[in-house]
């Protein structure tokens, strides 16, 4: 309906790939005792933050759904240019030639994560 | 071009050397230096006195410094040399010189040496500060400047305690004449917006009414500071405590410089003062009380130099009634005899100390006169000169003031009175003092009598230039009734004083008075001749009749007592009780604990804010995100 | 076609599950696997604008956010690790060393 495949695609690639099998080795290395009893008080803090919430939600909404929604102004790839290029090919030139630097960016980013993340969870040999 | 900025240069020169290089170049570098320094002033001050007389007007100026210029007021450094200060100049230096000389001898093997004549020539440096400044800045400068060095030199033997006792003492009586003069120059910024003595005494007449409250006050409180620092009553008590200093101390500061610096404070002002004939009769009346009360004390003590300081403390009272009656030449005229005699006096009195052996008490003396015959003739002389036996110098000034105590339009006959009895013991505790130092048997330790020799040349020499001045300085000021030479100080002094309307009183009835009160001065010689000339004994069969009269005077009329439990002893009480117990435990404690009990709670309440628990946190994260969609909606 | 506030307010509804998990839940996987949710709400707004207003940056953008969120992620699942060996527990409130 809002005819972005390439977004739905990489969402399950990545999210359910890659994310969700690195949270099940995470929780398989963290194997403490087993089914630790978490009590679930009801608290002051609890109450307030099922309000807030709440609250949240309702502002947003009202944004959302106010009759005088202003959006931007008008892009350049309506749905026919979309139909017709094909989104892979339009989000491919984009990213290489106007976001190159971002791009650039986003990549160091995920090597430095990569890095990180070895360093910080290393078991430390006596 | 005059350089009088060299007169207080070289002092301070030898005070810089002296303070700093003195224990490391030892003795003979301080020996060399110390009284030079004095000497090198003198002999400018002689320069600028000549250059004074030969200039227009009688004034030298000098501007050195601009001190303080804010909007219209502008105070300086500047230095004026009149007749006023020109003569002052030259007492300072002059007999100031004589002094570090003798102290050369005097202080001989003392350890801190270099501190005495490094604190000596301090003093020089401010005394002539005080009296080269053109303006009350200055001047104040001065005057706070002696006031420390009195209370350094006086405390020289910082060990003792009544020597601390006593430095204390004296700058705290000093401190209250202080607030006079403070509160004065306020005053006087006041009216004249400038504090400048050639303005003030220019415009005094202008912007004053005379006899008006303003200037009474003004001039009530300058003199409450030349109590002080002149040690009149009520502010006389720290005078005879000083004695606890080294005797040249007491020659230089308490007797011929530092005491003086009062009277020259109402010379100086002469045009302000003779606008408050109130302020005058106070003047007067309170010198002649102090002339009369100190001679009382004076009668009866034993430590010599106590003699000498109480003398002093009645000869000041004799200047300040000169002052007093508007006879303002007299009165410096007897400020210059006074310096050369009571110097002479103390000097000889510090031969005569050393000589047997640091001891002060007339009790232990007697019989020193083929002893030391040069002490003896100098101090004979310089009796001779305080009790006014005529042609020597302290006759012409004493007369002087006490005819004119008479004759003045300020004047009365009472204040003579006062005048002529207190020279009448002025004569007979003096020679009193002599007979019992040197006459009559000797009753020095005799451990001690062996020893005793004259005085070196270092010392002796000093004695015999003041003895000499003491004998002729009195024919600069030959009054008129003699007809023989004019008046030198009234020569001198013209016009520089404010004038006061003519006095009454004729010829006949000054010469009258002046046989009286020569003829009033032997008869007290006599008196203590008889008395004294073979010690104590006979004295002590007529003490007891009059016993109570003696513990009055032995014991100073009780003044210091009577101080202490007016004062002193409220003071304490209310310090202890109301400031500190009231005020400053429980309100200055209170507000600064109380800040800190704050802080502590504020601090107790606000840390558990930051616990650590993340889910707390993002409460609050949510709680800010609410509130700020809720203002930008 | 869906009216796009539809699709707004299923966004906004996911990110306020996503806050309620993080602020609720006391295991500390539960709470990263909220923050995970939260980051794909936002992820579905931006595709429904980018629809809305014919542009594709909105899409380059979800690229970015994506990104983003797997390397803090990993990163934030490598410290519950590194905590996990000391504390043995996965409790949020046994985390507390963000103070003083």
């Amino acid at each position: 309906m809002l005819n972005a495949e390439f977004v739905a695609v990489i969402q399950v690639l990545v999210y359910a790939g890659a994310i969700m099998v690195l949270f099940l080795f995470v929780l398989m290395l963290l194997s403490s005792k087993d089914s630790e009893q978490y009590v679930n008080k009801w608290s002051v803090g609890k109450i307030l933050a099922g309000l807030l919430s709440l609250g949240i939600f309702i502002q947003i909404a009202g944004l959302f759904t106010a009759n005088e929604l202003q959006l931007g102004s008008k892009g350049e790839y309506p749905l026919e240019v979309v139909e017709e290029v094909g989104s892979i090919t339009l989000i491919g030139r984009l990213l290489f030639t106007d976001y190159i630097l971002s791009f650039e960016i986003i990549a160091i980013l995920l090597l430095v994560a990569v890095i990180g993340a070895v360093v910080i969870a290393k078991r430390r040999f006596q | 071009m005059s350089q009088i900025w060299l007169v207080p240069a070289f002092p301070l020169l030898g005070f810089i050397l002296n303070g700093f290089l003195g224990k490391r170049f030892g003795t003979r570098f301080v020996t060399f230096v110390g009284p030079l320094a004095v000497g090198m002033a003198f002999a400018q001050s002689l320069v600028l006195f000549f250059q004074m007389l030969e200039a227009e007007g009688n004034v030298l100026n000098e501007h050195l410094y601009t001190w303080i210029a804010s909007g219209n007021f502008e105070a300086g450094i500047n230095f004026t040399v009149d007749q006023l200060s020109g003569l002052y100049l030259l007492i300072i230096t002059g007999v100031g010189f004589l002094i570090h000389v003798y102290s050369v001898g005097y202080m001989k093997g003392e350890s801190g040496y270099y501190r005495f004549f490094a604190y000596l020539n301090l003093f020089v440096f401010f005394m002539l500060l005080l009296v080269l400044g053109d303006s009350f800045l200055l001047m104040f400068v001065g005057w706070e400047g002696v006031g420390l060095c009195s209370y350094l030199l006086i405390g020289y033997y910082f060990e003792k305690d009544s020597a601390a006792e006593a430095a204390k003492k004296a700058f705290l009586f000093n401190r209250v004449g202080d607030f006079g003069v403070l509160s004065a120059v306020m005053l006087i910024f006041l009216s004249f917006g400038s504090i400048e003595f050639a303005t003030v005494n220019a415009e005094a007449s202008t912007r004053l009414t005379e006899g008006g409250t303003l200037v009474t006050a003004i001039t009530l409180l300058l003199f409450l500071g030349a109590t002080g620092k002149s040690a009149q009553i009520p502010l006389f008590v720290w005078l005879p405590d000083a004695m606890e200093g080294p005797t040249p101390v007491s020659a230089l500061i308490h007797a011929a410089t530092m005491v003086t610096a009062g009277l020259y404070m109402v010379a100086r002002l002469s045009h302000l003062f003779v606008l408050a004939p109130f302020t005058m009769n106070v003047i007067a009346v309170v010198g002649a009380t102090t002339a009369i009360l100190a001679a009382t004390i004076a009668i009866t003590q034993t430590d010599i130099k106590r003699v000498l300081a109480y003398s002093t403390v009645s000869q000041l009272g004799y200047m300040f009634l000169a002052m007093g009656v508007g006879a303002f030449g007299a009165g410096v005229f007897h400020v210059m005899t006074h310096a050369f005699f009571k110097a002479l006096l103390f000097l000889g009195s510090g031969s005569v100390i050393l000589a047997i052996h640091h001891e002060q008490d007339m009790r232990k003396m007697g019989a020193l006169k083929n002893k030391l015959p040069i002490t003896y003739v100098t101090m004979l002389l310089g009796t001779l000169a305080i009790s006014g036996i005529p042609f020597f110098s302290g006759f012409f000034s004493k007369d002087e003031i006490l005819w004119k105590a008479f004759s003045s339009p300020f004047g009365s006959p009472w204040l003579w009175g006062i005048g002529f009895l207190t020279a009448g013991m002025t004569a007979f505790y003096m020679f009193r003092m002599i007979y019992l130092t040197f006459h009559g048997d000797s009753r020095v330790d005799s451990h001690v009598t062996e020893h005793v020799r004259e005085s070196p040349l270092s010392m002796t020499l000093p004695l015999m230039i003041l003895a000499a001045l003491a004998v002729i300085g009195g024919f600069f000021g030959v009054p008129h009734v003699f007809h023989v030479i004019p008046n030198g100080i009234e020569v001198y002094f013209h016009d520089f004083f404010a004038e006061i309307p003519a006095g009454h009183g004729n010829v006949s009835t000054e010469w009258t008075l002046m046989i009286l009160s020569v003829v009033f001065a032997l008869f007290a010689w006599f008196m203590a001749s008889r008395l004294y000339h073979s010690g104590f004994e006979i004295a002590s069969g007529l003490r007891s009749k009059w016993e109570w009269a003696y513990q009055l005077s032995l014991n100073k009329w009780y003044v210091d007592e009577l101080y202490n439990s007016l004062i002193i002893q409220p003071g304490r009480l209310l310090s202890t009780h109301l400031l500190w117990g009231l005020f400053d435990q429980n309100v200055i404690d209170r507000a600064v604990n109380t800040t800190g009990a704050v802080a502590r709670s504020v601090g107790n309440t606000i840390r558990p804010l930051q616990n650590g628990l993340i889910q707390n946190y993002a409460l609050i994260f949510t709680l800010g995100t609410f509130l700020i969609l809720w203002y930008m909606t | 076609m869906i009216p796009i506030e539809h699709i707004l307010l299923l966004s906004a509804l996911l990110f306020i599950i996503g806050v309620l998990g993080v602020m609720l839940r006391r295991n500390v996987i539960v709470i990263f696997m909220s923050i995970e949710l939260m980051l794909n709400a936002v992820n579905l707004s931006f595709v429904t604008f980018a629809r809305s207003l014919d542009s594709m940056t909105g899409v380059v953008f979800i690229f970015f956010i994506i990104v983003v969120a797997a390397a803090e992620a990993v990163v934030g699942l490598s410290i519950i690790l590194s905590i996990f060996r000391t504390r043995k527990t996965l409790n949020i409130d046994e985390f507390n060393l963000l103070k003083w």
